[in-house]
């Protein structure tokens, strides 16, 4: 085993002083912050029924181009209620990808349904026409097809698949925010489709979420179901909900990213072509280009590992971690993981081959153009020292 | 009763040109709120990822301290804290749970997987019935008990502890309404297998959205906090998880309630004994002090309308002070039992007699941010016209309806 001192995992200093993550963490400006709160402070409303939620649902239907958006508290319980309420009635399975968001199969569960896992589409990363059509069968509840980190899914192919078979379409939208796919903004695809305002994704609202639809019997169903079901004129309407409401703090952190959302793509834009051209030069690693066509945010940065590369993907990750590039996998395949509450897992053939190739690189608003520069050196130095660093065996 | 009224339902101008509304809504002042945020941008640290950030963490072991219990575990609300227990309980089936009660609680049990049967509550403290709860235990079948202390008051532990106890079925709590209160020494937070608390801006600590949840017992504080959404090595990995963050800013915003506890306590405290003097030469109104703790904290003004003496009924009052811009609430309406689906519960007649009751004649008045002593001087005056103005009202309000 090679020791070379050029790696903080052998014993030499951290090229970074502080962590490098992956999560977005925009920080707005905290004037701009401030100023929104200012509102629910003149009219003492710090909840769901104050005037910043309602704005930010106003503002962010502009945003993506829809009838109704639906503020809620995160994504993962927008999700739940979108399943709930789409769900074809008496049928108990939900389509989605094992190559996914790593709750996504407690949220299905949550719900009170059963995660039937299809494969991804080695190319695009996520579920197509043809991964979800082998999983269909007379029990399929709904399809929850993700966007991947990077581009779309086919929305408009995925859409029309469950025109055609009358089950509901639900587009788990969380990276995919400002993107659009065939020149139609994302949020305006399927019944209904679901973002996260966690710190980390694209606009940071604290904490929160929303769900996007154009039908607005499905808005007014939502909008109850988070709220347990009282309707605006304080009368139950069906017990069967949740507290799910967003709050007014959250709203005008949002609101605040909102209004920032230009300026942000421009600077992810920067990194992202430096990136571009930085791992141009490093042999065995690509990079799953944003397409230009599909209005790229070009926020997270993820890298395919070639048959040349040195390394495993795992080996990698733990000499960028020493050196505080907080890189991670592209998700871990969801049938790996023993749960608790049942789920079909059939054979999954692609993601088998591909799931130890990708990782996701240091990105966001952490990482400055410099940063990006360093993690880009760093890699080449993996591939120079490649032969010297094989086999790294097990951390201590 | 003679001269001119002065009620809006009879022509005259409302009490209040801005709408006051049952609930606490407290909040801290600008310059702390301003500082907090600052802190909060420069640390870029806004919620919880894997770990829980500084405040939370800050505000867990203040919570800790105040209520005298080893875990507290800081949520993004009480329905969620609800959820957690009864999954880590791993309660399945029947448990059993007052119809009097926020729909949260049922609704919690719902999405657990598990089945509501609905107690009866004391007619005079509204708490659960010990009666109506062994006399269901006798039943047979039930896997768990779901307490629910109500409007700052506690239902009568140490019997609901020892019938638990009895049955071998675990016990526990949504305290959501009872923070800062106390039986004896001990406090609301420290009884059962775990108890839950609101901080929605209703109640007297207030994250603006939010809720804890509280245990003595390390292994299931462990698997709280997993399913919570953090990352705890070694336990619960596979746990299912809720996802229910508290941001940092809303841990700011309840360390700062913290510390201003005992102000707001004293306050509603002043508050409630304003409205009980007031009310308490009214024929027909019965207001509910709280009897079954040491430390009550007074979040909650709850009435009672008896029609015979009052002269109207409990919906009629409510119309004649919604004219007047004061929203007092028919908490909860309907009862849990009333609420489409948990109506197909199966309930033998007189199972819930004096939750019926309550159901009819039980309403809510602001007590908290909103309202001060010369305010609720005003709310029972228009009460006590309501009350001598029964006749001219009831035609009035009869139109008005229609």
């Amino acid at each position: 085993m090679s020791t070379s001192p050029e790696f903080a995992l052998f014993g030499g200093p951290p090229s970074f002083s502080e962590p490098k993550p992956t999560g977005n963490l925009y920080r707005p400006s905290v004037e701009t912050f401030l100023e929104y709160s200012r509102l629910f402070y003149e009219n003492r409303c710090y909840t769901d029924e104050g005037d910043l939620c309602r704005m930010l649902e106003a503002r962010l239907a502009e945003f993506h181009a829809v009838e109704r958006v639906v503020s809620v508290n995160s994504g993962f319980w927008g999700h739940v209620l979108a399943l709930r309420a789409l769900a074809s009635p008496g049928r108990r399975e939900v389509i989605a990808p094992a190559f996914g968001y790593r709750r996504t199969d407690d949220m299905i569960a949550w719900a009170g349904f059963i995660p039937h896992f299809c494969d991804v589409d080695p190319e695009t990363l996520c579920p197509s026409v043809e991964t979800i059509k082998s999983a269909l069968n007379d029990r399929t509840a709904l399809i929850l097809a993700p966007h991947p980190m990077v581009n779309c899914c086919d929305a408009q192919g995925i859409e029309e698949l469950g025109r055609a078979l009358a089950i509901p379409v639900v587009f788990d939208s969380v990276e995919a925010g400002y993107r659009a796919y065939k020149n139609r903004r994302i949020g305006g695809f399927g019944d209904a489709e679901v973002f996260s305002m966690h710190a980390t994704k694209l606009l940071n609202g604290f904490e929160g979420g929303y769900v996007t639809t154009n039908d607005t019997e499905l808005a007014d169903r939502l909008d109850n179901m988070k709220r347990f079901g009282f309707g605006r004129d304080g009368a139950i309407e069906d017990g069967l909900a949740l507290d799910a409401k967003l709050n007014e703090v959250h709203a005008a952190m949002a609101l605040a990213s909102l209004d920032e959302i230009e300026e942000q793509i421009a600077r992810h834009r920067r990194k992202y072509e430096l990136y571009l051209a930085g791992l141009a030069t490093v042999d065995g690693l690509k990079i799953v280009e944003h397409k230009e066509t599909e209005r790229p945010d070009y926020r997270l940065i993820v890298v395919g590992i070639g048959d040349s590369w040195p390394l495993s993907r795992d080996d990698t990750l733990r000499l960028l971690e020493a050196e505080k590039a907080l890189a991670r996998p592209y998700y871990a395949p969801l049938h790996h993981k023993i749960v608790e509450y049942p789920r079909i897992c059939p054979e999954l053939p692609v993601t088998e081959a591909i799931f130890r190739r990708f990782m996701v690189l240091p990105s966001g608003s952490h990482v400055s153009e410099d940063d990006v520069g360093k993690v880009v050196d760093m890699l080449a130095r993996i591939r120079r020292n490649g032969p010297g660093l094989k086999s790294l065996g097990k951390p201590a | 009763m003679t001269g001119k009224p002065s009620l809006a339902s009879l022509g005259a101008k409302p009490r209040f040109t801005e709408l006051l509304r049952t609930g606490q809504f407290y909040w801290p002042p600008w310059e702390g709120y301003e500082k907090a945020a600052r802190d909060i941008f420069s640390r870029r640290f806004y919620t919880s990822q894997r770990f829980a950030g500084p405040l939370v963490v800050e505000f867990q072991r203040r919570l800790e301290e105040f209520l005298g219990v080893k875990h507290v575990i800081v949520v993004r609300n009480a329905t969620n804290a609800l959820m957690i227990a009864t999954h880590t309980l791993g309660l399945r089936g029947k448990v059993m749970v007052p119809s009097w009660t926020a729909i949260a609680t049922v609704q919690a049990l719902i999405w657990s997987k598990c089945q509501p049967v609905f107690c009866d509550i004391d007619p005079d403290t509204q708490q659960m019935s010990i009666p109506s709860v062994r006399a269901l235990l006798e039943g047979g079948g039930i896997n768990g008990i779901l307490g629910v202390h109500l409007w700052g008051d506690a239902l009568p532990v140490g019997e609901l502890e020892s019938l638990a106890e009895e049955y071998g079925i675990p016990l526990y709590y949504d305290a959501a309404q009872a923070f800062g209160c106390r039986v004896g020494e001990r406090a609301i937070g420290t009884f059962g297998q775990a108890e839950v608390f609101s901080f929605q801006a209703a109640n007297i600590l207030s994250t603006a959205e939010g809720g804890c949840l509280t245990t003595n017992d390390d292994a299931l504080a462990a698997k709280f906090v997993a399913m919570r959404g953090d990352h705890v090595p070694g336990t619960g990995a596979n746990l299912q998880s809720a996802t229910a963050r508290l941001s940092e800013i809303q841990a700011a915003i309840g360390l700062m309630a913290l510390d201003d506890f005992d102000r707001i306590r004293e306050n509603n405290e002043e508050q409630h004994r304003c409205y009980e003097t007031s009310l308490g030469s009214v024929p027909g109104i019965r207001v509910l002090r709280p009897s079954g703790v040491t430390i009550s904290n007074f979040q909650d003004l709850v009435g009672v309308v008896e029609p015979a003496k009052f002269g109207l009924t409990r919906d009629e009052l409510l119309a004649v002070l919604k004219a007047e811009n004061i929203v007092a609430e028919r908490h909860f309406h309907p009862a849990s039992h009333a609420v489409r689906p948990f109506c197909e519960i199966a309930v033998d007649p007189g199972q819930l007699r004096n939750t019926e009751l309550a159901a009819r004649g039980t309403f809510q008045l602001p007590l908290g941010a909103q309202v001060t002593p010369d305010r609720i001087e005003q709310i029972c005056d228009v009460i006590h016209e309501t009350h001598l103005r029964a006749e001219s009202l009831r035609p009035a309000l009869a139109a008005a309806a229609i």
